[in-house]
């Protein structure tokens, strides 16, 4: 009798563990983050594959932010990234292997205006595989919106954004295997 | 013992069921307590995109609607203006907080720079899908199924020919709204 107690209560501590772990699961993968960006944008340029992305892009590089620059237009706060280049995947080199790349989002005098969700602006000292389109104003945009970026964190490409035909293929993948993506698209390989 | 267990499972099988809808529903958290009030002025060159993208709206979800109203009362003021070259077309923004609560105003912006160049419904597929953020939709981030939120609206015009809210947003603004 005492056994059957004994076994009923532990039953009931296990199952409750399990239900407290996948309210716990659900809660941390599919609630937002406040501490994320808080505007969507409609990107201008998608891509439907990695070659397509790689074509289109006139840089492909791997680097650090340097500098961020805040900047007004019109009514909003933009912010020109200052990115020194460690290597060049595509493209030719840059004078000071430097490259300014404009983010929407940041603060300038106190005033904070939106960034994007699925582009959220660099960090100082972080470090990213990017696709880049030059613009007719002479900087730079992530090719795609969210699409041509990654952040490296341990020699992996970290995308923002995985259900798409790009996100699918960087996710989670080594810096060398999608240089290697990269090499057969540019017909390197 | 074996009721307990059956009961468990059943517990289990709902558990995931309500997440799963929870994950296939694309929405920030947030929503509208009434219904949204715009206003664009009429000489406008985007008064009729806006017009015509509340009109999808308020055609595709049964228990909120944007109507339009005046400049002081609205809630909604888009800005239609040159940002220059950025990567995005438009945005949308509800507010106070897009993830929490009950939503009192909604930012929204075209970015005249690229929709200049596009063609009339191609610039209403922007505009609608930036009022889709504004009553709380966020981005579907996959190419599996035709949405009008996915995070590129120009995409979804030029690929799959929409401009207006289908099925999926429909069920989803439908449940952000019963």
């Amino acid at each position: 009798m005492l056994s059957l107690k004994i076994q009923n209560k532990k039953f009931h501590v296990v199952a409750a563990l399990f239900l407290i772990t996948a309210i716990t699961v659900a809660t941390i993968n599919f609630l937002p983050s406040k501490s994320e960006t808080k505007a969507n944008a409609s990107w201008v340029n998608h891509y439907t594959d990695t070659k397509a992305l790689t074509d289109k892009s006139d840089l492909i590089v791997i680097g650090k932010v340097i500098d961020s620059v805040p900047e007004k237009r019109v009514d909003m706060i933009f912010t020109m990234q200052n990115i020194k280049i460690d290597k060049y995947v595509k493209g030719e080199k840059v004078a000071d292997d430097t490259v300014k790349v404009l983010q929407t989002g940041g603060e300038l005098n106190g005033k904070k205006t939106v960034e994007f969700e699925d582009s959220p602006l660099f960090k100082i000292n972080d470090k990213y595989l990017l696709f880049l389109e030059k613009t007719t104003e002479g900087y730079y945009l992530v090719s795609g919106g969210y699409q041509g970026l990654g952040k490296i964190v341990d020699g992996k490409v970290k995308v923002n954004v995985d259900g798409d035909e790009i996100g699918k293929v960087f996710k989670n993948k080594s810096i060398e295997d999608v240089e290697d993506i990269i090499s057969k698209d540019l017909g390197k390989k | 013992m074996k009721r307990k267990i059956m009961k468990i499972s059943l517990l289990t099988i709902v558990l995931c069921v309500a997440i799963s809808s929870f994950a296939y529903a694309h929405t920030f958290g947030g929503k509208w307590g009434s219904n949204v009030g715009w206003w664009l002025d009429s000489s406008n060159s985007y008064y009729s995109t806006f017009q015509s993208a509340t009109s999808h709206w308020n055609n595709a979800a049964n228990n909120v609607s944007y109507y339009q109203t005046t400049m002081t009362s609205a809630t909604v003021i888009p800005t239609v203006d040159f940002y220059g070259s950025t990567g995005w077309d438009g945005y949308g923004k509800p507010g106070p907080d897009p993830f929490s609560g009950t939503y009192t105003y909604g930012e929204v912006k075209l970015n005249r720079t690229y929709t200049d160049n596009y063609a009339s419904n191609k610039k209403v597929a922007v505009a609608t899908h930036e009022l889709g953020h504004i009553l709380g939709l966020a981005h579907t981030g996959t190419t599996s199924y035709q949405s009008i939120m996915y995070n590129s609206a120009g995409y979804a015009y030029d690929n799959w020919g929409i401009y207006y809210p289908v099925s999926h947003d429909t069920t989803d603004i439908n449940n952000l709204y019963p």
